[in-house]
């Protein structure tokens, strides 16, 4: 652990692979239990696309995740709430095209294509002060919201039509958590890459939900799962030379397998049982 | 002055006309189930009161405002809504209390957490239904029976002045039913609450309401006294099916 921690660019890149996974693990709690995943996965895939679109057209990729992240968050809210409208449906065919974006983007980059390609495996390796500072202003913001609309949320997961029908702002705050998710991908997207970066939003809070009836320490252990996942993940990836990416998502895939075993949850009979 | 009124209102989903000039008027205190058939609208018009369904022509008053998306969310904190019982994964991250709790959060705003005032009425809106042994138990661990008087004690929570049924009773045992239906009964008299409720259950219809009204292919086709209700030509027009009416010790019940 000594010589891991011996050079600062992988002292950077495990304090953002920390941040990006405790921020990435407190998403996943929406998109869980407000049963978002299809949402969730077509945000991620559009920040992808828009970054690789940006790379190509000369635009920072930043801007360019960010671009689309939002944009796919403002379309999918409102198309999630369209009444008799089959959101897997629309969801699958966006998912479709947001990829042959990437792809096509990515086929058509001029020269070695290593910027390209490092958005799609991630590359906390290469990690800046202002990728950092920049994850710490998404994981604050998100916190911040997580802190001050902690009631809404818990009344939204517990019922959404009652928390709408008593007054709770349902609509604006589900919007805001998909332009939240839009922003916290399109930050992360550089470290933890485009393919793998929605894996780690789902996997550390299907994990927490195992083992805790509370939502506050879901948020809690989702985070952790999520920041631990990519310590370790980065940590095998240094001493075994594995693409840092898959090894986080490996691992957070390991917490819950290991959450799912000693869960006290394992014996619950289905929904509607 | 009417607590609540629907003047003129007509709803359409696309193409379909759902409601048609439908008009009702709902004063304090009253008690007034809405029945008929499936696909009648019922639940459709229930939505009218609190803003969840837009009028498309006609207007909805609540104390007097035009219910409008604007004025929705006011009136929402006064207007408690009760669901048909629905599935809840049972690995839900939410107590029984905590579930009640939410019920209070509309009228406390934003930025403002609940304090002992709010809780009180959690605990008080628990005991009200029976529950009080229940609240730290995880919401998606209780029975279907039990679910409902959550969503009933939720609703209690919020201190409403007219409560919206839809339908509360609905995929619920006969024990359960009869459990739902006498605390709705005993809750009213209680809190001298204004009552809509959809029903399907007729013999609810009998035994609770005060005012009813008929809904067949998204028009009133009649509203009046739970007296003059119970004729068997107008339940049989309505149903599409011949009724009869059977009386035992007061109590009437409804056969088809």
């Amino acid at each position: 652990m000594e010589s891991f921690l011996s050079y600062e660019f992988l002292r950077r890149a495990l304090l953002m692979g920390v941040l990006g996974g405790g921020v990435c693990g407190a998403l996943g709690v929406f998109v869980v239990l407000w049963r978002m995943s299809l949402v969730g996965m077509c945000i991620s895939h559009a920040a992808f696309a828009g970054a690789l679109v940006g790379l190509w057209l000369g635009f920072p990729p930043l801007a360019g995740g960010l671009a689309a992240g939002l944009g796919a968050a403002a379309l999918s809210g409102p198309l999630a709430e369209r009444p008799g409208f089959s959101l897997d449906t629309a969801m699958g065919v966006i998912f479709s095209v947001v990829m042959s974006l990437a792809m096509l983007a990515l086929g058509l980059l001029p020269g070695a294509r290593t910027e390209g390609l490092s958005l799609i495996w991630g590359s906390l390796l290469t990690v800046t002060a202002f990728d950092l500072a920049l994850m710490s202003g998404a994981a604050c913001t998100l916190s911040l919201f997580i802190v001050c609309f902690f009631k809404e949320i818990q009344a939204i997961i517990g019922h959404s039509q009652a928390a709408l029908a008593c007054g709770v702002p349902v609509r604006q705050i589900r919007h805001a958590c998909l332009a939240l998710m839009g922003l916290v991908v399109a930050c992360a997207l550089k470290a933890i890459g485009g393919l793998l970066i929605f894996s780690l939003i789902v996997t550390p809070a299907a994990a927490a939900l195992q083992i805790t009836y509370s939502l506050r320490l879901m948020f809690v252990l989702s985070a952790a799962f999520g920041a631990v996942a990519a310590a370790c993940g980065l940590w095998l990836s240094f001493h075994f030379a594995l693409p840092a990416g898959a090894a986080i998502v490996l691992f957070s895939a390991l917490i819950l397998i290991a959450c799912m075993i000693f869960s006290p949850k394992r014996n619950m009979p289905p929904q509607g049982g | 002055m009417a607590l609540a009124a629907l003047e003129e209102v007509s709803v359409a989903f696309g193409p379909r006309r759902v409601l048609d000039k439908v008009s009702l008027t709902v004063n304090p205190g009253d008690f007034w189930t809405l029945i008929g058939p499936n696909g009648a609208g019922k639940s459709t018009l229930l939505g009218l009161f609190n803003g969840l369904t837009r009028a498309g022509s006609g207007r909805a008053t609540y104390k007097g405002r035009e219910v409008t998306p604007k004025t929705a969310p006011l009136a929402r904190r006064e207007i408690a809504h009760v669901f048909q019982a629905a599935d809840i994964d049972p690995r839900m991250p939410l107590s029984v209390f905590e579930s009640v709790l939410s019920g209070t959060y509309g009228r406390l705003g934003l930025f403002k957490r609940p304090g002992e005032k709010e809780k009180n009425l959690a605990l008080k809106a628990l005991e009200a239904v029976g529950l009080s042994g229940l609240a730290k138990r995880p919401v998606g661990h209780l029975s279907g029976g039990e679910r409902q008087r959550v969503a009933l004690a939720r609703a209690l929570a919020q201190e409403p002045e007219f409560l919206l049924l839809d339908e509360p009773t609905a995929s619920l045992d006969r024990q359960a039913q009869r459990e739902i239906l006498d605390g709705i009964a005993a809750l009213q008299r209680r809190y001298r609450l204004t009552v809509f409720m959809v029903t399907h259950d007729l013999n609810a219809v009998f035994s609770l309401a005060r005012q009813v009204a008929m809904l067949k292919g998204g028009r009133l086709v009649w509203a009046g006294p739970v007296d003059e209700a119970a004729d068997t030509e107008r339940l049989g027009s309505l149903y599409g099916v011949p009724v009869a009416i059977a009386e035992y010790r007061g109590r009437r019940a409804v056969i088809f």
